[in-house]
Order: structure tokens, then C-alpha cells, then sequence
């Protein structure tokens, strides 16, 4: 009798189930997706998660940060969504005319779909299939938040509307702490998702403290005050 | 970087034949879903319109522009996601074109898929020319776009393409004012970049153009149609 392959399912993951979990997956899916995890793809800073297929390659993001980003010849790079624990996102081939690449931010864990969906017995592939391209649709709307941002925002604007809608998606995963939540990007990477420079960014950092409204730095940030959330979500673009 | 045309998926006979199945739009028409779902997609067969997004704030930005040859999927459209004719525009239903037999079948639902998909993808060279271009790119990267796109349908004659865009949606595209744009499309002409001239524009040497504006190029595909009717 042939023998079922581990799960390679580590608690390091749980996050990225409690997102699911919050975007409505029921319990037993998601202990399915616990079992059907066999290989997983590990990824460092700033590697490119390859695409292969010429209609790209969907995974879900398991640990870590990742972005889909467009780094031009000039060598500046424009970040369009960013990707965390428990976010679906299609990964495309490398070369020339594609639109975004994925790329790993911190250390990064993937979990390719079709490669688990096709081990899945079909009464809870289903399941899954749709409660992940609802995860992809979701981020749709996240997509054209940051076209928004770029079109209306100021700087301060900007960082602050990324920082709640960052605050907002990890909420549901139930990664925040009252009103503190991780940050592990840098300045510079900040700088690429908000189409400033990273002096800009680092010069927004400061006033936004100063303003009593939001602290940023060892890795954390923390709204200031009970209120801060409030008159940041009344001053912000949308 | 003038192409010429290959074949099209969609033949001039297949088009005929669906001739009474155009829809006609007037300039400032909204494109917006029938309740029959065969209805929803839709091919643009001529004039120009464009993609715009409301945010929760009631903020608009065009997210992209909507040319001959492109595809459209009409249900995915909402209040705050709409699609606008910027001219007169023609366009037919694809599922008017559908060949009987299921393997031309099968092929041409594919094609019109990939232009859906390449359409939405333009999202991202709008977000790259608003967060990491400045004045001049941006208005080269957009024209140089207008001209790949004209040109793979065949609606360019050298590098010269009709623009009946106003200077107003062109600055809201780019997140420009009027008189920015307007200075800098004085300042590319005085640099011999492009010539301007009744509602035509001309590109000279678009492909050195394409990487001073960071111009991403798309792999060539085979075009939904061509300009037969043009």
C-alpha cells in the first residue's frame, strides 16, 4: 500500500490560516490545507517567486512579506500590492513585458496551489478553490487602494493610508495588537509600495511622530493614543 | 517599432457577419452589462473610451484606456468601477462572433480571455508612470503605449495615430495639471520627440523613446482584429 506523504505543515504557518480563517474558510478546509501541505517553497530577501507557467503560477503566501513589484531598467522599483501571511497571488514567468514580478521582502513561504488542489480529494478541493480566488479577488480592491494613493495622496497621506490599510488586513488575521502591529519592511521598501523616496518616506517617519499620531521603527508600528486611529482614518484619502 | 499587422484571430468575414450585432455608443456613454450574460463581453471595433475607479472618498482616476482591438468583460463592472466612451465607439458582442464548431470555438473564447487579461494588466504601467515617473515620462510612456496598441491593430499609418483625447482627461490620466501637460508636450516637441498637429500625433523613433520612458513592451500577440474597416 503506497504510503500518504507528510504534511510538512509547521506552526510557523498558523497565521496564514487565521487569515483564511477571517476571509470566512471553514475549519475543516483549512485542516485539509494543514494535511496537503507537502512541499513548500522557501525564499529569501528579494528573491523573485518564479512564475513557470506561461498563465502564471498561483501560491499562497504562508510566512513572511512579499510584494508584486515592476523594477524598471533605470533600476527603480514600483511595489503595487503587498503580499502577506494568508494572501493568494499569481505568480508570472520571468522575461521581458511581463507586468509584475513576486518577490520575497523578508524571508518568504509559498505553498503552490495547483500543485496541492490536485492532491486534494474533490470534496474539499471545491471548497478551497473558492474560498482562494475569493482570497485573489480581495486583493483586487487593495491593487486600485494604491492606485488611488498615487493619484490623490501626499506623502503623509500616503504612509498613513498604507499603515491602516496594513493595520486593517492584519486585523483579520488576527496579527495586531490593539493598535501596534509588525512592520518588518525597511524604509527603502516603504519608499518603493508609496512611490516616494526613501528620504521622503524617512522625513514622513518623523513628522507623523512628531504629530503624536503613529511610531515607526524596530521592526513595530504603533498608533498613538486611542484617538490617533480616529483622526488618521478621517484625514486619510480613502 | 512600426509593426505591420499579422493576422488577426477574428476574421473580416466573422465581423461581417455579426455586423448587426454592434452596439453603438456616443462619447460620454457609459458601457454597462446587459442582463443576458452571453452579452457581457464585448470587442471594440472602433473609438476610444476608458476604465475609471471611484474610491470610498468619491475620489476618480482613469485606471486605463479602452482602444480598438481590445476586449472587455462588461460583469465585472459596478458603481464604483465603470467604463466611459471618450468618443463615438462600436463594439461587438463576442458572443455573436463565436464560430459553431467547438474547436474554432474553444480558440477564439481564448483569445478574447487573453485580451481581458492583458487589458486589466494595464493597471500596472498606470500605477508605474503616477509612483515612479516624472512629467515627461509619463506623457511619452502613455503615448508610446496609445502608439503599440494602435499599431497592432493597424490604425497607425508610420508612426503617426489619431489622438482624440482633450488635454483635460489626458492631465486626470496622468495625474498632471493642464498646464503641466501642456508645457511638456511643447517642450517634446521642441525636442523633435514628437510632432503634433490636427487631433494627429507622430512618434519619431519610438523605439529609442521606449527606454528613455522606461516604456515596458508587451510580447507581441497575435491582435483580436485588425483595421479592415478603418
Amino acid at each position: 500500500m503506497p504510503q500518504l506523504p507528510r504534511s510538512s505543515w509547521s506552526s510557523e504557518y498558523e497565521e496564514a490560516l487565521r487569515a483564511l480563517q477571517g476571509a470566512g474558510l471553514s475549519p475543516s478546509a483549512l485542516d485539509a490545507l494543514r494535511r496537503l501541505v507537502v512541499r513548500v517553497e522557501r525564499y529569501r530577501t528579494g528573491d523573485v517567486v518564479p512564475g513557470y507557467r506561461a498563465q502564471g503560477r498561483p501560491v499562497l503566501v504562508l510566512a513572511g512579506w512579499g510584494c508584486e513589484a515592476r523594477t524598471l531598467a533605470n533600476g527603480r522599483r514600483q511595489i503595487f500590492d503587498l503580499l502577506l501571511a494568508g494572501d493568494v497571488a499569481v505568480c508570472r514567468p520571468a522575461g521581458d513585458g511581463q507586468p509584475y514580478q513576486v518577490c520575497a521582502l523578508t524571508r518568504l513561504v509559498a505553498l503552490d496551489l495547483q500543485e496541492v488542489l490536485g492532491g486534494a480529494p474533490s470534496s474539499v478541493s471545491a471548497e478551497l478553490r473558492e474560498g482562494l480566488a475569493e482570497r485573489l479577488r480581495a486583493r483586487e480592491a487593495s491593487r486600485y487602494d494604491q492606485l488611488a494613493r498615487l493619484r490623490h495622496a501626499s506623502a503623509d497621506e500616503r504612509l498613513v493610508s498604507l499603515l491602516l490599510a496594513l493595520h486593517r488586513r492584519l486585523r483579520d488575521a488576527g496579527a495586531t495588537q490593539g493598535d501596534s502591529f509588525r512592520l518588518p519592511l525597511t524604509q527603502a521598501q516603504l519608499a518603493d509600495a508609496l512611490g516616494l523616496s526613501a528620504v521622503h518616506v524617512n522625513r514622513t517617519v518623523k513628522r507623523l511622530r512628531r504629530l503624536g499620531l503613529v511610531e515607526m521603527g524596530y521592526g513595530a508600528v504603533r498608533f498613538l493614543g486611542p484617538d490617533a486611529l480616529d483622526v488618521l482614518r478621517r484625514g486619510q484619502p480613502g | 517599432m512600426a509593426r505591420s499587422p499579422g493576422p488577426s484571430a477574428l476574421d473580416r468575414r466573422q465581423i461581417q457577419s455579426a455586423w448587426n450585432a454592434i452596439r453603438h455608443y456616443r462619447a460620454g456613454a457609459a458601457l454597462a452589462a446587459t442582463a443576458d450574460q452571453g452579452a457581457r463581453q464585448l470587442i471594440v471595433v472602433s473609438g476610444w473610451a476608458c476604465e475609471i475607479r471611484r474610491s470610498p472618498d468619491g475620489r476618480r482616476q482613469i485606471v486605463s484606456f479602452v482602444l480598438p482591438g481590445d476586449a472587455l468583460d462588461l460583469g465585472v463592472l459596478s458603481p464604483e468601477r465603470d467604463v466611459h466612451a471618450l468618443t463615438r465607439l462600436e463594439a461587438i458582442e463576442v458572443a455573436r462572433l463565436l464560430p459553431e464548431e467547438p474547436v474554432g470555438r474553444a480558440e477564439v473564447e481564448e483569445v478574447v480571455q487573453q485580451a481581458i487579461r492583458d487589458r486589466e494588466d494595464r493597471v500596472f504601467d498606470q500605477m508605474v508612470r503616477l509612483g515612479r515617473m516624472n512629467a515627461k515620462e509619463r506623457v511619452l510612456n502613455l503615448l508610446l503605449e496609445f502608439h503599440d496598441r494602435l499599431s497592432a491593430v493597424g490604425l497607425t499609418n508610420q508612426d503617426t495615430f489619431r489622438l482624440p483625447l482633450t488635454q483635460e482627461v489626458f492631465a486626470d490620466a496622468l495625474g498632471l495639471s493642464l498646464v503641466h501637460v501642456n508645457r511638456t508636450l511643447s517642450q517634446l516637441r521642441g525636442e523633435g520627440k514628437i510632432v503634433l498637429g490636427c487631433g494627429e500625433i507622430t512618434i519619431l523613433r519610438p523605439q529609442t523613446l521606449a527606454e528613455a520612458a522606461s516604456y515596458l513592451r508587451r510580447p507581441e500577440g497575435r491582435p483580436l482584429l485588425s483595421a479592415m474597416w478603418g
